[in-house]
Parts: structure tokens; sequence; C-alpha cells
């Protein structure tokens, strides 16, 4: 019923042709069990049916959120926990939430750099990757996904990678923020903050 | 002796098409009405929320009147309100808390002052179901307390609340991205400690009159207070009015710092969108624009048009800019 609806309003914003501006996408049709299943397979290295400490550094974006998914504050995050997380994320019932990101280089605003979120794996492939392109004062304002500019990215884990080239195609960011990057966020915001700062250092 | 007549007098009455016409006239002028009647509606609610937003405003500088200080923005998203902690920066009640003695709400804010540590925090679990008129705009929702679709807790309350009472109602944090941040200090205690605050000091991100600790007076606006944005309405996403699920709606109104009561002005004001989810705008479910109280107290109409080079300075009580709203 839900989608049904959902439909219609897309249907009615996409075929009149009233809103020329950025898109909503459609919620992504998430599968909180098999998703759970595949977080704590992949992350959860001790199988203690917990992700806890170092185990959290494998994942920066539930590192980042821990302090939202993690209700009982044993800063654990159980497989308990991280099922009612994903299933929020359904009942949510949002395609694009706003997430603004502040990126600087060495303290200093890095303008024009391309801002990448990549769903983390265990996500099973149903939210969608976005990019971005940050302005002159550091700042991420919209994002591109599927071609079409939209309002936000959908709920999920991601792992961010930034990248920045000069006019001769050099990069400019330090090769560790995009091929294996550390960075990462939880685009969702219950008592997890909404709002991404990526702090990188060229060292 | 009246003439009756041998004849049977034809009996008079409608014929079908006749009937069909009148209900089809009466069906064209009712048709003309509803409409009439649900803009009266939403122009009722439209003011009596600009009435909300007036009566929130007398509250705030009424609270400054009495401390020479704004209400503190509370300590974090896991503290609701203690009434014997004043209203500065030891209060870990958020704005809306603190204002409720100065708004007609005293005996609510009192719940659970007179006694014990225990029975503070047994009142506070009620508290936190008891909404309030003046924080809800009828535009958007019924009065009434929503599900803890999240099975919240705080600090200081005990046990978990089934329902919240809510607010469309935020306090302006300032002109960046402020979000809550965490679920502040994990006693009393450390929430005392002025260097627990001097690490956590954001001013460049709080730049607005409400923020975690703040204790701001009208002094501190520097850019003047008919140029500075005190309260507005919440941007919320229209699939969650009812559902406590939104980010930005998930905690009971008397909370402290989080993005349920506070909001920023680094984009534009917009309406209610269906499936767009963003706990950092103001905006609301009225048609064209939302209502917001500058800090001088008065409530303006601020179309979703406008400029948001003109409407990003309102957040900022430092900014040196000069554009006005129209």
């Amino acid at each position: 019923m839900r989608s049904l609806v959902f439909f219609i309003y897309l249907m009615a914003v996409t075929g009149c042709g009233q809103s020329p501006g950025p898109v909503v996408l459609a919620p992504a049709d998430y599968d909180p069990e098999s998703m759970t299943q595949a977080a704590m397979k992949e992350f959860d290295r001790d199988g203690n049916g917990m992700i806890e400490g170092a185990e959290l550094d494998a994942c920066p974006a539930l590192k980042a959120a821990v302090g939202g998914i993690d209700t009982n504050r044993d800063k654990k995050i159980s497989t308990d926990e991280l099922r009612a997380r994903f299933e929020a994320y359904k009942a949510t019932n949002a395609g694009s939430v706003a997430v603004p990101v502040t990126l600087t280089l060495d303290r200093v605003p890095l303008a024009d750099a391309t801002v990448t979120f990549v769903p983390e794996a265990c996500m099973g492939g149903k939210t969608k990757e976005a990019t971005g392109k940050s302005g002159t004062d550091g700042m991420v304002r919209s994002f591109t996904v599927d071609g079409k500019e939209c309002l936000g990215l959908q709920p999920g884990l991601y792992r961010i990678k930034v990248s920045k080239a000069d006019t001769n195609g050099k990069e400019l960011v330090p090769a560790r923020y995009n091929t294996q990057t550390p960075l990462g966020a939880e685009v969702f915001g219950a008592r997890g903050g909404g709002a991404v700062t990526l702090s990188l250092t060229s060292r | 002796m009246h003439e009756a007549s041998d004849r049977p007098q034809p009996r008079r009455g409608f014929t079908l098409i006749e009937l069909l016409v009148v209900i089809a006239i009466i069906a064209i002028l009712i048709g003309l009405l509803l409409p009439a009647v649900q803009k009266v509606r939403e122009a009722a609610a439209r003011v009596k929320c600009s009435n909300n937003l007036k009566q929130m405003a007398i509250g705030l500088h009424s609270c400054h009147d009495t401390n020479a200080y704004f209400p503190s923005g509370g300590w974090g998203w896991s503290w609701m309100g203690d009434p014997n902690r004043g209203s500065g920066q030891s209060q870990p009640g958020g704005w809306i808390f603190s204002i409720l003695p100065y708004v007609e709400q005293g005996n609510l804010y009192e719940l659970g002052g007179g006694g014990t540590q225990a029975q503070l925090f047994a009142a506070n679990t009620q508290k936190a179901q008891m909404p309030t008129g003046l924080f809800m705009c009828p535009s958007r929702r019924q009065l009434m307390a929503y599900p803890n679709y999240y099975g919240y807790g705080y600090y200081d309350a005990t046990g978990i609340a089934p329902v919240f009472a809510k607010t469309d109602y935020a306090a302006c944090a300032g002109s960046q991205n402020a979000d809550e941040r965490d679920g502040g200090p994990p006693d009393y205690a450390t929430g005392d400690t002025p260097s627990y605050w001097v690490a956590r000091d954001d001013a460049d991100v709080f730049n607005g009159p409400f923020y975690p600790h703040s204790q701001t007076n009208l002094l501190s606006l520097y850019r003047g207070t008919s140029n500075t944005l005190m309260l507005g309405e919440k941007y919320l996403n229209p699939s969650n009015y009812t559902t406590g699920i939104d980010p930005s709606d998930n905690e009971c109104l008397y909370v402290g710092m989080d993005n349920d009561i506070m909001r920023c002005t680094a984009s534009a004001p917009m309406q209610d969108l269906l499936g767009y989810q963003d706990t950092f705008r103001f905006g609301s479910a009225h048609q064209g624009g939302c209502q917001i109280c500058l800090a001088d107290g008065s409530v303006r109409f601020v179309q979703y048009s406008v400029d948001p080079t003109v409407w990003l300075p309102y957040g900022d009580r430092t900014s040196t800019s000069t554009a006005t709203l129209p």
C-alpha cells in the first residue's frame, strides 16, 4: 500500500514535470534479516553475536553510528540492535535523507572534490551509490544517483571515497581516501547524527 | 361550501428529471462550498500556529527577563529535565522544558520537582507522555502522544515510556549544519564539570542562540534581535507524522539538545515532502512558506522560495551580513 502511494506520487512528480529540481528517490526495498546476517558474518570476527571494540574499525559507518544503534548503551552492537536499526530504515519510508557533508584537507575546506558514497556489501545491493561535488566552502550540497540530481541518499551504511584531480588529471587527495578508505557514514540520523564531517590529512 | 370537483385532481409531483436536476444543483453548490471551508480551516490552523510561536517567544523573553539569559539548549539526547536546576547551563533539559513555567505550564514543569531524585525520575517518564497544544501545529497533526518507536530511555527517567509527546517547533542552533551530537554527560556530576563542556565547545557550528550547554542573552545576538532567528517550524517527512520513526521526531519534546527541538539555517525552509527526510532545515505543512519567530519576538511568514543566501545569516548571531528578509 505504501509503495503504491509512493508510486502514484512519483508518477505525479515525474509525469507532470512540476518539480524540475532535485528528485526524491523511492525507498529502497530493505531485507532487515538478511542484511543483519550479512553484517554479522562480515564484521563479527569472533562470532560472539556482538560487533564491538576493534571489530568496529572494519566498518566506519557502524563505528560512527554506534551511539544510535547501541540502545542499551554497552558500546557493543548486538544482532538484535542491528536488526532493529535495519527495520527502522525500512519503516521510516524515506527514499532521500539529507546528508550535509563538510570536507576539509589539513583543516582547509577542500573544493571541487568528488565524494562518493558506496553502500557497504551487507546492504545487499538494495541501496544506490551516490556522488557529490564539494563547493568552495568544502560543503557537498547535492548528490547524483543514477545520473539524476536528488535531494538526499537512501538510508543505509556507506563507505565514503574522496577524490580530486587537478587539470592534468593528477590525484590531489592521498590514495588511502579513495582506495582503502577509512571513511564511512550511516545515512539515517536517529541518535546517530546525520551530518558527515570528513577531516582528511595529507600525511 | 367549497366547490368540490367531480374529477379527481391530478396529483402534483416531481418527475425523475426534475429531482435529478435539483440534486445536481445541490451537489454543485456543495462542491463550491467545500474548498472554501477547507481553506478557512487551514487559515485558522495557520493563525493558531503563529499564535503558538508568539506564545513561545514571550515565554523565552520572560525567561530572559527573569534570569538575564535565554534558556539553555540542554545537555544531550539522553536527558530530559529537572525543575530544580534552573534554566541555565546546569539544566539538562532543552529550551522547551525551560520555558514551561513561562507559558502557563508551571504544573507540568514542577511535576516530580518537590521530592526525591527517584520520584523525579518516575515523574519524568509520565511527563514525557503528556503533550501540550502549544507545541503542536494543527495543520500538521493532532494533539496527542505518538509512539516511542525506538524504545528510548533517558538518564533522568526510570523505565521506558510507550509514547512520547512531540513538538512541531524548533529553536535555531546556527547557520552551519548544526547536528545533535551525543547523549550528553553520563551523570549530573560530569555535566556540572566545566572542563567537560570546554572540550566539546564547537562555536563554529553552533553559532545560533541555542545549542548544547548554551547560555546566550540579548547582548550576544550581535546581528540584532530583529535580524536573528529564534524559533521556527521544523521540517518533517509526512510518512512519519504519527509513527515516531523520523530521526528528528523520535524523542519526547522535553529532551536536551537534539534535532527534535533544534534546526539550522544552512538550507532554506521547505514544505513537508513525502519520502524526503531532513533533520536539519526548518519547514512546515503549510502551503507556500513556513512561520518563524525572530529574536525580537515578531512572528514572520517566510516563503519556501526565500533566497538561501539571505536566509542563512539569520541563523548566525555573529554574522556581519546586511541581507534582510523581504
